[in-house]
């Protein structure tokens, strides 16, 4: 087993289900049953998989509608490294590797993980509820197709008809690929200044919603003296805008990397924002937050390529099988 | 019965326009038969001919005009690849662009089947047959609407933003052309496109000029009189999609091929450069003709005298029975059949056709000389000339960004000699179009000739690098301002004019600001400039932008708009040296009438700028902006009502 002095992990275990309250109002969701075994045991497995000997959870308390990035915050003193985070509803047998190389690869601020969607559309089923319960968010991701670097990040409802492209956004990429029909994982790969710039700036409460998004954003813009300031508060602003630029220096020994090295890109020379996207096609990743997605991922559990455990375990003995119509190979009992 | 069909059309159709509605390469060649300037000591037209045959293709119809008809029909007989070719001609002299010869084509019947249609202007190897097998089954069993496929290039210089001028928005599984927008800047989107589909926003690809047609192409030319040039019927086909019920689609070429398009002299040399770097292999120069290639893409043609100590650098071509005099230096240049060149004579970046004789100790660079033209003694030609058919040069002459004709035929021309005549694009009145004639890129940046005649000769140098809509736009407020200076019009009424303006060339708000402030700044003509000093023309403008005060409020209103107003001023006085000597004081007045907050005017000065321009102002305002700190300080509780 490894030693993983470079990331430290984060498994964010506080969500309360608000999507599927029918499900979540006796247990948190977290422990919900996905076959057999609890929510959280799947990306915990990944995690063990990948040789993380240890890891911080965290659940739910007392603490009133904290957002992700909140939680994050308090936690902020005890992460020293680069942070992995996860949510527990993530379950997939994706390689974390290829995750981690791609971060590694690119010495990425930010690396968040997708999946393309799922091709086997064709195994449609009820799901038991409300028909109008199952809805999708559609977010807009736009990456590079070359670089797969992560270039806008939007959610449809934030526009009406048309949506503009900035053109600084164009001439940074020359071919950009949005898709709107990538399921974000809630796994990001970010580094410590990031957790610093979170600690610093406390309007920001949840990752996806808002941190994300001005990461990505920032990217794009010049680093400059002064930005725009906000009417709201313009002392903090001013503390805090060039904060994002100012916590992203890098450390003196990386400079002195990149001086010497003849490799990698001149164009990227200057940036100190990067973030990147990481699109993973054949492996089955499912977030089970919503009622569709849960009853889905209990149906094709079996099919992942993760240990649920011995065979015996699968059939529990103490089971009674009166059934005659029962398919050992798709089925889990307890 | 379509099996059947497809049966029977087993023979590609081609169809080659050859000629071009356009005057890009005059004087070196004109509209009608510019696709028989040599590249490379070969006709255009040639190269053209060869893909089409060595891609499997066996019908070619070409168009040419009347006019010029006789001499293609010649020159391509002695074409090597039209051998094997069945050539049909086809020509019309009511032709007047690209939508017009679909139509001609489209009454002539000539079309049984789907076609190639490209300009007689396409270097390249493609492979076009599988392309338009896939073309073919994608009308069978995807998409029938299917109307063409579009080649693109993809650039392979990630910072060729020059090259590609234009946004194309593809589905990513399909190919289909969803969204298309030559101007450079941002673009919106339709939502409803990214929501069905995952996209590809392509900003790399540059044209071919290749396409790929059905037979539905000419009638929905024929049926829309109005689509003149191509981008035309892209855009009209995407925006009545529905009613048309056609699609397109496009293909990318990417290693599997190779197609450059020659249009204006930017692109001219820039296939001139891959061909001399072998990527239209087989269509090299020793290939196709009788030269032998030496090491750093040197092309050496037959029967030559070159003296001993003549320097020949990195990719040169030098024309079969050509003498090159002692002491010699050539470099990256092409040079013609039978050409002679003196002694100690420099020649870089250039393109010297054939016949041509450049005496000695003459320099050229950068620069295009036609058809048996003569360069005597000492003579400098620098820097985008382009030099007609059968022009002499004086001894001592220096020439830079001038257009050289061998005869005056328009008496519009600045006699330089007996056979020079320098063509004066301001004075161009008659030419109506707007479009910008490019030469050569001689340096980091594109120079462009200006011949956009647009009503004021001292707006044109300005409006010749913004795109159109904009220039048109442009040039309308300054109509609008003039007229309503001169004739006391109400400001209201301005506004109104402004904003209809506006509307018609779908300018966005900011644009706009930038454009009014822009065209207040400019509205002295060039006479009026030089007759005034600096006091007086500063009062003068004083009192103009009093007047346009309702205008201007109107227009800066926020702090965006106020951004723009400071970049306009900027943009302006870069140009105008008058304006430059009173900046301060324009922007100084501006603050004083309210229009300009303190906030923008601080932030604009704190803004960092990389252009020595840039710095020198900001240096220039440092005392206003001292000056606006200190009554920042006194007066804090005014500042709210200012920066409103």
């Amino acid at each position: 087993m490894q030693n993983w002095l470079e990331f430290q992990a984060v498994v964010m275990a506080a969500g309360k289900g608000s999507r599927i309250p029918e499900m979540t109002a006796t247990k948190p969701k977290c422990l919900l049953p996905v076959g057999n075994k609890p929510m959280i045991y799947y990306p915990l497995k990944l995690l063990e998989n990948a040789g993380f000997r240890d890891t911080k959870i965290i659940v739910a308390d007392n603490y009133a509608n904290w957002g992700t990035a909140d939680s994050l915050r308090h936690i902020s003193d005890y992460i020293l490294t680069d942070v992995i985070i996860l949510s527990c509803d993530l379950i997939t047998d994706v390689d974390l590797h290829q995750v981690l190389n791609i971060y590694r690869n690119n010495n990425a601020s930010l690396v968040s993980l997708y999946f393309s969607p799922s091709q086997d559309e064709q195994c449609v089923f009820t799901v038991p509820g409300l028909k109008s319960k199952n809805k999708f968010e559609k977010d807009i991701i736009g990456y590079d197709s070359k670089t797969s670097r992560l270039l806008l990040m939007a959610s449809a409802s934030d526009y009406e008809e048309t949506m503009p492209i900035s053109s600084s956004l164009l001439n940074k990429c020359s071919n950009l690929k949005l898709c709107s029909k990538l399921l974000d994982s809630h796994m990001y790969i970010m580094k410590r200044w990031l957790v610093n710039y979170l600690v610093k700036d406390v309007n920001i409460s949840t990752l996806k919603g808002e941190l994300l998004p001005f990461v990505v954003k920032k990217q794009l813009s010049k680093h400059c003296k002064n930005i725009e300031p906000n009417e709201k508060c313009i002392e903090d602003e001013e503390d805090e805008k060039p904060d994002i630029f100012n916590i992203s220096k890098e450390s003196d020994i990386e400079t002195k990397i990149r001086s010497m090295s003849c490799f990698g890109n001149t164009t990227n020379f200057e940036e100190m924002i990067k973030c990147y996207a990481c699109v993973i096609d054949s492996n089955i990743g499912i977030r089970a937050n919503t009622l569709y997605d849960y009853c889905r991922v209990n149906k094709i559990i079996h099919q992942l390529n993760i240990p649920l455990g011995e065979e015996k375990d699968k059939v529990s003995p103490e089971a009674e099988i009166l059934s005659n119509q029962f398919d050992k190979e798709t089925c889990l009992l307890a | 019965m379509s099996t059947n069909k497809v049966q029977k059309q087993d023979v590609l159709q081609a169809v080659v326009v050859a000629s071009f509605f356009h005057k890009n390469f005059w004087p070196a060649a004109d509209g009608d038969s510019a696709c028989l300037m040599p590249l490379v000591n070969r006709p255009l037209l040639h190269y053209t001919l060869d893909m089409l045959e060595s891609s499997g293709i066996v019908d070619v119809v070409v168009f040419c005009s009347s006019g010029s008809a006789d001499r293609i029909k010649d020159s391509v007989q002695l074409a090597s690849g039209a051998r094997r070719l069945n050539v049909v001609y086809t020509t019309s002299d009511t032709c007047r662009s690209f939508g017009d010869v679909l139509r001609h084509l489209d009454s002539c019947a000539l079309i049984r089947n789907d076609f190639v249609l490209l300009w007689g202007n396409v270097v390249g190897q493609l492979p076009l047959l599988p392309l338009v097998k896939r073309f073919k089954t994608l009308r069978q069993s995807g998409d029938r609407g299917a109307v063409m496929t579009i080649i693109y290039q993809r650039s392979g210089d990630p910072n060729a933003a020059s090259v590609a001028d234009q946004t194309i928005v593809l589905a990513a599984d399909t190919g289909r052309v969803l969204f298309h927008n030559r101007a450079r800047g941002k673009i919106s989107l339709p939502l409803e496109l990214v929501l069905d589909s995952t996209v590809d926003i392509r900003r790399d690809l540059v044209d071919t000029n290749v396409v790929i047609c059905s037979t539905a192409v000419p009638p929905l030319f024929a049926d829309n009189f109005d689509f003149q040039t191509k981008d035309d019927f892209v855009k009209g086909l995407l925006i009545n999609e529905e009613i048309l019920n056609s699609t397109l689609y496009a293909h990318v070429v990417d290693g599997d091929g190779y197609a450059g398009e020659v249009f204006d002299w930017p692109s001219y040399q820039r296939v001139t450069r891959d061909v001399l770097h072998r990527w239209t292999y087989p269509q090299v120069p020793e290939v196709v003709d009788k030269y032998s290639l030496r090491y750093g893409n040197v092309y050496i043609g037959e029967n030559l005298k070159l003296a001993l100590t003549c320097y020949l650098g990195n990719d040169t071509v030098v024309g079969s029975d050509s003498k090159f005099g002692s002491s010699t230096r050539i470099s990256n240049t092409v040079i013609g059949k039978n050409c002679t060149i003196g002694n100690n004579v420099t020649i870089e970046n250039s393109y010297i056709f054939n016949g041509v004789t450049v005496k000695d100790r003459s320099v050229i660079k950068f620069s295009v000389v036609g058809d048996n033209s003569m360069i005597k003694e000492n003579s400098h030609i620098t820097d985008s000339c382009i030099l007609g058919g059968g022009v002499v040069i004086e001894p001592n002459t220096d020439l830079k960004q001038l257009r050289i004709l061998s005869s005056d035929s328009t008496n519009k021309s600045k006699k330089l000699s007996a056979k020079a005549y320098a063509y004066n694009a301001e004075d161009d009145s008659d030419s109506e179009d707007d479009e910008d004639v490019r030469g050569l890129t001689f340096r980091k940046r594109t120079w462009s000739v200006n011949s956009c005649s647009s009503s004021d000769d001292d707006t044109a140098s300005v409006a010749a690098s913004i795109p159109d809509d904009t220039c048109m736009f442009y040039s309308e407020v300054v109509d609008s301002l003039i007229r309503g200076f001169e004739d006391h019009v109400h400001c209201d009424n301005l506004i109104l004019e402004i904003n209809s303006s506006r509307y018609a060339y779908n300018i966005n708000y900011r644009e706009a600001n930038f454009q009014v402030i822009r065209a207040m700044l400019t509205l002295n003509s060039k006479a009026e400039l030089e007759a005034l000093n600096q006091v007086r023309y500063y009062t003068q403008l004083q009192s103009k932008l009093d007047y346009f005060l309702p205008v201007l409020r109107n227009y800066i209103k926020t702090t965006d708009s106020c951004e723009d107003c400071l970049s306009a001023i900027e943009d302006i006085a870069k140009g105008e040296e008058l304006l430059n000597t009173v900046i301060v004081k324009v922007i100084h007045h501006l603050y004083n009438m309210n229009i300009l907050s303190e906030e923008s005017i601080l932030r604009w000065h704190e803004k960092e700028e990389d252009t020595q321009f840039a710095k020198t102002v900001r240096e220039k305002a440092n005392k206003l902006i001292e000056w606006l700190k200190d009554a920042e300080e006194e007066t804090d509780s005014d500042d709210d009502d200012d920066s409103s």
